[in-house]
């Protein structure tokens, strides 16, 4: 922005501009800056009341007519849908702004609220317990995924064509290489994760009584449950090895691809994953939760830790490549072989 | 329309002017009685630039402010006629109802003494 008029006032007209969306004062700022510095008349050093209260009027009203009306807001802002094509381009400038996974991330979500809200009204511990859950898991979703690739996928979804949709209106299509996450790093999530919760969750199924009513009883269910699990898990590995066998022997050339790797950040995202666990563990020993939620969370982690553990060597093995990602990994160990993946299409606003 | 946003077009009609000459005009129109302020002027421009009557019609920086200049495009001079015409319309119905009406309270003449309404059209 170009000095329109004279410091404290220039400062003073800045400030109160802000009520303005950033676009918009991209556009005018400095023109609506000269009509009030004209209007002031010469030696005025800051906006008077009057206009401060016509520019923050002026500035809501602004916002208002860019932004979609409240059940499209709000069903954007919590669920994600798209808003209808005359917003495309106000969904284009909240996707383009700065952080926009922060954004995201700080975003309630449907779901949530549902959960945290009905809880509320049973037990107001178990509300707060599920609340620092799902936050944990926020901030750790915000931490580990690639946010180039967040914003994409948000461009896809709001601006793309769909199912009985066109592209949104002003919108021009362009290709570029796919990001996939190096295959070590996204083995090594899933790994560390899965492997976090069959340790947390086994531990505090071993301890608590809670919801089995008895030590009895919880000494006959859970060495049983997880026996099963592990006997299922090592079957389910031994599928995976044989799957990887016959689908990754000779992995195409990728072209258009980039290899993308974890976020410098991403050890705090699997620190807080490894929160929200312990805190749902929290809440069943204490008796706040009264399901069993660890039982269950330890069978399931437990199958899956015999084929996390050998799709994590398979990555160990993997080059840089591209060839394999870590999302070929996972299709392999259902047998399904790599495919030449197109150039991702994404639709932006010239 | 409202008032103020007529106000803006009409001064915007007689030649393209920038912000703070609308505000000047506006206010000459008005017999100084309406003064608008810079955020609402905005907000009247931004309405008019919306419904095709207004487009923004070049940029001068004059002593350091940048100043566009605004003009009415072919569908606001027709909007802002057909805002005249109305307004006059209704004045002349006005008149001839407050001139025709029965007269409430004691009056000291014969009922001619109102001001001639919508001199501006």
């Amino acid at each position: 922005m170009t000095r329109t008029a004279d410091g404290s006032f220039a400062r003073s007209a800045r400030f109160w501009l802000r009520a303005y969306p950033a676009d918009w004062r991209e556009e005018r700022g400095d023109e609506l800056t000269a009509v009030l510095a004209d209007l002031a008349g010469p030696g005025a050093r800051r906006l008077d009341a009057r206009s401060v209260v016509g520019l923050v009027r002026g500035g809501l009203a602004a916002r208002w007519r860019v932004s979609p009306p409240l059940l499209p807001y709000l069903g954007y802002m919590s669920m994600g849908t798209r808003v209808a094509p005359a917003y495309a381009a106000w969904a284009w400038r909240d996707i383009q702004r700065p952080h926009y996974r922060w954004r995201r991330a700080a975003r309630p979500n449907g779901a949530v609220v549902i959960v945290v809200g009905s809880s509320l009204l049973s037990d107001p511990r178990l509300a707060l317990g599920w609340a620092v859950v799902y936050a944990a898991l926020g901030v750790a979703m915000a931490l580990l995924v690639d946010p180039v690739r967040l914003r994409r996928n948000a461009l896809v979804q709001h601006l793309g064509p769909g199912p009985g949709r066109a592209p949104a209106a002003g919108c021009v299509r362009v290709a570029v290489p796919r990001r996939r996450l190096r295959a070590r790093d996204g083995a090594a999530v899933l790994l560390g994760t899965v492997a976090a919760c069959a340790t947390v969750w086994s531990v505090t199924a071993w301890t608590t009584v809670g919801w089995f009513g008895s030590v009895a009883a919880r000494d006959t269910a859970v060495p049983r449950v997880l026996a099963a699990a592990l006997v299922v898990g090592l079957v389910a590995a031994a599928v995976v090895v044989g799957c990887h066998r016959t689908s990754l022997p000779d992995p195409p050339e990728q072209p258009d691809r980039v290899v993308v790797r974890l976020q410098p950040q991403a050890p705090a995202g699997l620190a807080l994953v490894l929160l929200a666990v312990v805190a749902t563990a929290v809440l069943e020993a204490t008796g706040i939760l009264d399901a069993p939620m660890s039982l269950t969370g330890a069978a399931l982690s437990t199958a899956m830790l015999p084929a996390a553990c050998v799709i994590w060597l398979r990555a160990r093995r993997t080059a840089d490549d591209g060839r394999v990602v870590a999302a070929d990994l996972v299709r392999g160990a259902i047998g399904r072989p790599p495919r030449v993946e197109p150039a991702q299409a994404l639709w932006v606003m010239p | 329309m409202s008032e103020q946003a007529y106000l803006v077009l009409v001064a915007l009609g007689e030649e393209p002017r920038h912000g703070y000459g609308v505000v000047q005009a506006v206010r000459a129109l008005s017999d100084g009685q309406v003064r608008l302020g810079a955020g609402t002027l905005y907000g009247i421009l931004d309405r008019a630039v919306g419904a095709g009557y207004v487009e923004a019609s070049g940029e001068v920086v004059v002593d350091g402010r940048l100043r566009r200049y605004y003009r009415l495009t072919p569908t606001g001079l027709a909007a802002v006629r057909a805002e005249t015409l109305r307004l006059a319309e209704l004045a002349q119905r006005a008149r001839r109802a407050l001139g025709a009406g029965p007269t409430t309270g004691p009056t000291t003449g014969p009922t001619t003494g109102l001001p001639a309404l919508g001199g501006t059209s």
